[in-house]
């Protein structure tokens, strides 16, 4: 017998009837199938090949219809349900594949979408956002110039409504164990984070990561919500989502130093909250903290060992040393000393990530006195050309100045690739520092493009009698899929002096310019 | 809040084909995931997502979209306003206010032809090309002289339709169009129409193939116009016998009026300046049409120019 499903004035496109035809024919019970449009001479071939019906007859030419000789009706109803099915299939093969170009129609595929990722130029930020938060969707804005009083707004906005607003400039964040933006997969634990920094927040969920501990969220909050403008609106419904998260046990928060009405009420907060928690003011006092009662902490190496402490139950103690020993640090200073020429005695650092830079820039400068910078600690110490270095110079290529009209340096590697090679022409160089920060939002292999620099560099000074010591850290973990082991391995086999993180990177660098000065 | 999507592209002749009104009553026909389809009387105007080949009385949008993801549904009423420069429907509008304007007639190319015998080399590339590279389940083995491709039910079907059309193309390309070979013509137009698997027949891609071949004839001053255009007249006149949108591809075809992959694989083989790797190029985007509804629309294609090598042999 032949059976038949007819649908009406019903267009699908060939490529779905076409896979619908083959499907069919091959289900067990089917003689013969035919599937296509209702014309005159369809209907030809339908009776040419054995599919007669005076139904098949009636039909027109806008109709869809599908043929089939069968014996059995649960037969038909078979080909009929496996002809809906992939009919439903295609819809949602192009789904997977489609990249919605309006809020409105993302939500139409996913109506239960809750957080949204905007980047979109800083002039159009602010409205975008308001229009997610409308819609009851958390925010993360990537987009940076976006004005205080707009922060303000959108933030007040968030808050009473209970979502997320990180941002603007929010870089990096991990919620429910998502990656957001630039960010590392690290391993699950009950480790709570928040933090007012992109690198700082990469760099302490990656060292917690290979510590062999976890987090549970790692949120950010953009640079500016801790000064006393805005408040720390963000960074308080953070805390209190993180203090009332019963998988977070501990709590970690990074900034740079608040505004102090904001601070006072930050520590105050934390303190109440009655979980452990370590905080770390970029470049602040940590007695500051220590006099509220909680755990401060000295770089964000100190600041993740602490929290890594607290989770496992331990006493945390401050660490500002070496993973290989003072000795081995010591004898490397000294065999690095031995090679320089006269007149080498400058540090440079060269970073990708703001954060590192800053910290880098906290550490040294007690010492050194003066680390003039695009992102200096002190106005005088503000780089007069960002393009020529001027003593001991440290400068954050992700900073405005360097990345306008061209991608952000962690994915292009080819503004700090040259300033190095550039830079071995400085008779007064001895140390450059770079980071190299992996991880989603990072470019394929960031390692090899700075190894291949160095190596450049590092003939250009050996051609004029001097040497220069390459000291560098990867931010990242194994897990990331530029992958942690083959990055440190690039850059040794480069030549560099690859320390665990960047606060031991700078740490050695120290080592070596004290041991000069002497 | 409406949707608003902008329009990259939008075709000349929809542009012209109104030009005399302001407002156009639609409604919407069919909705796909990468085409909008809205009917006004006997034409229908095609929004297309913007990774989809431009054709004529269509706009392209700017974005990717998936029209079956808005809030479009068959038989809704839409507008549009060509003072506003938009259609407006329920939940979405589209704006093609700085659009730019696609010319989809190919009769419009001034550019000059090679020689005819690197045309026919040409097309032996394109042949053997196609044969590599199309779909086998239309019209393809019809391709094959070789027998190495296995033929199928609609080959068999329409093989002796086909070759009755091609020899009657011949014959007009030969001796002009009188009243009885149009009569002859539309009659073998007519048994292939509406012939075939998909969405778009095979027999209708044929169709449309074999006129863009006659146009690309005209444009290069091979025939004249009038042959084209009465070759045209013959294929339009069973639009009726296929559904509504393969109906509207035979007809713009028919005034010579191709879509944009089309217009671009035809000059690189009508015109110098063009790489084998560029033919083969655009060969293959007309190749990715649907199913295999760009490998029976260049089998229209080269049957219908062998239809003309005929002649110029006997000549």
């Amino acid at each position: 017998m032949v059976k038949l499903e007819i649908r009406r004035n019903a267009y699908y496109d060939s490529v779905t009837l076409m896979i619908i035809s083959k499907d069919l024919k091959k289900l067990p019970g089917v003689k013969e199938a035919l599937v296509g449009m209702g014309t005159d001479l369809n209907k030809e071939i339908s009776h040419n090949i054995g599919l007669n019906s005076a139904e098949l007859d009636a039909i027109t030419s806008n109709d869809f219809f599908v043929a089939v000789e069968c014996d059995k009706e649960e037969v038909m109803a078979a080909a009929i349900a496996k002809a809906d099915e992939l009919l439903n299939k295609k819809k949602e093969i192009s789904i997977a594949n489609y990249y919605p170009p309006t809020l409105e129609s993302a939500i139409k595929i996913d109506p239960d979408l809750n957080l949204a990722l905007i980047s979109v130029p800083g002039r159009y930020a602010a409205g975008v956002a308001h229009e997610c938060l409308d819609k009851d969707i958390n925010v993360m804005l990537f987009s940076d110039n976006v004005s205080l009083e707009d922060e303000k707004k959108l933030k007040e906005k968030a808050v009473s409504k209970g979502l997320l607003m990180m941002g603007p400039d929010c870089g990096t964040a991990i919620v429910n164990h998502v990656p957001l933006a630039f960010a590392n997969v690290v391993s699950k634990g009950d480790i709570g984070i928040v933090a007012a920094s992109g690198t700082g927040l990469q760099e302490v969920t990656c060292i917690i990561d290979r510590m062999g501990a976890g987090i549970t969220q790692a949120l950010g909050t953009g640079g500016r919500d801790l000064k006393d403008e805005i408040g720390g609106l963000m960074y308080n419904m953070e805390l209190d989502a993180l203090i009332k998260d019963p998988s977070t046990k501990v709590i970690l928060c990074i900034a740079k130093p608040p505004g102090k009405d904001t601070q006072t009420r930050m520590l105050k907060k934390i303190k109440t909250g009655g979980k452990p928690a370590v905080v770390f003011f970029i470049g602040g006092d940590p007695h500051e903290v220590e006099e509220m009662g909680l755990v401060g902490a000295v770089s964000l190496e100190d600041s993740a060992r602490k929290i890594v402490a607290l989770s496992r139950g331990e006493k945390p103690e401050t660490f500002e040393g070496f993973d290989i020993g003072e000795e081995a640090a010591d004898k490397f200073a000294d065999d690095e000393i031995a090679q320089y020429a006269p007149g080498q005695k400058y540090f440079r650092g060269f970073y990708s990530g703001g954060t590192l830079c800053d910290e880098a820039i906290k550490i040294m400068i007690h010492q050194l006195g003066d680390i003039y910078s695009n992102i200096p600690l002190k106005p005088e110490d503000q780089i007069e050309n960002k393009d020529i270095s001027k003593e001991h110079t440290c400068l954050d290529f992700g900073d405005d100045e360097f990345t306008r009209g061209r991608p952000h340096p962690m994915i292009d590697t080819s503004i700090r690739v040259e300033r190095i090679k550039r830079e071995a022409n400085d008779p007064e160089v001895a140390i450059v520092v770079l980071d190299c920060v992996i991880g989603y939002g990072s470019c394929a292999d960031p390692a090899t493009d700075l190894a291949e620099a160095m190596i450049a560099a590092q003939a250009a000074a050996k051609a004029r009698g001097r040497h220069i010591t390459y000291i560098a850290s990867v931010c990242g973990t194994e897990k990331d899929y530029q992958g942690l082991a083959k990055s440190r391995d690039t850059l040794r086999n480069a030549g560099a002096m690859v320390m665990p993180n960047n606060a031991q990177a700078i740490h050695l660098a120290m080592k070596i310019l004290k041991k000069l000065e002497k | 809040m409406k949707q608003s999507f902008r329009c990259a592209a939008i075709s000349e002749n929809l542009l012209n084909r109104f030009k005399e009104q302001d407002v156009l009553d639609l409604h919407i026909h069919s909705v796909f995931a990468h085409a909008l389809n809205l009917s006004c009387k006997s034409d229908l105007i095609t929004v297309l997502s913007a990774d989809r080949d431009m054709f004529p009385l269509s706009m392209l949008l700017a974005d990717d979209v998936l029209f079956d993801t808005l809030g479009l549904s068959q038989g809704q009423r839409c507008k549009l306003n060509f003072a506003d420069k938009k259609i407006d429907a329920e939940t979405e509008s589209f704006s093609f206010s700085d659009a730019a304007v696609y010319d989809c007639n190919v009769l419009d190319i001034s550019e000059k032809p090679v020689l005819w015998n690197v045309i026919e080399n040409r097309c032996e590339d394109v042949k053997s090309f196609v044969l590599e590279n199309g779909s086998e389940d239309g019209l393809l083995p019809l391709l094959s002289t070789d027998c190495s491709m296995e033929s199928n039910m609609w080959c068999e079907f329409l093989s002796a339709r086909i070759n009755d059309l091609c020899n009657t193309l011949s014959e007009v390309f030969e001796n002009n169009l009188s009243i009885e070979r149009k009569t002859v013509l539309k009659e073998e137009f007519a048994k292939i129409t509406g012939a075939g698997p998909g969405l778009t027949p095979s027999g209708d891609d044929f169709i449309t193939g074999a006129l863009s071949a006659v146009f690309c004839l005209a444009a290069y001053g091979f025939i004249s116009k009038d042959v084209a255009f009465g070759i045209g007249n013959c294929a339009s006149a069973n639009e009726n016998k296929t559904n509504h949108i393969s109906g509207s591809f035979i007809k713009q075809a028919s005034q010579g009026l191709l879509s944009y992959g089309v217009i671009q694989a035809a000059k690189s083989l009508f015109e110098d300046g063009f790489s084998k790797e560029i033919l083969f190029r655009n060969i293959k985007a007309v190749l990715d049409f649907g199913s295999s509804s760009g490998t029976d629309i260049l089998t229209g294609f080269l049957f219908a120019l062998s239809a003309y090598k005929k002649i110029k042999r006997a000549r």
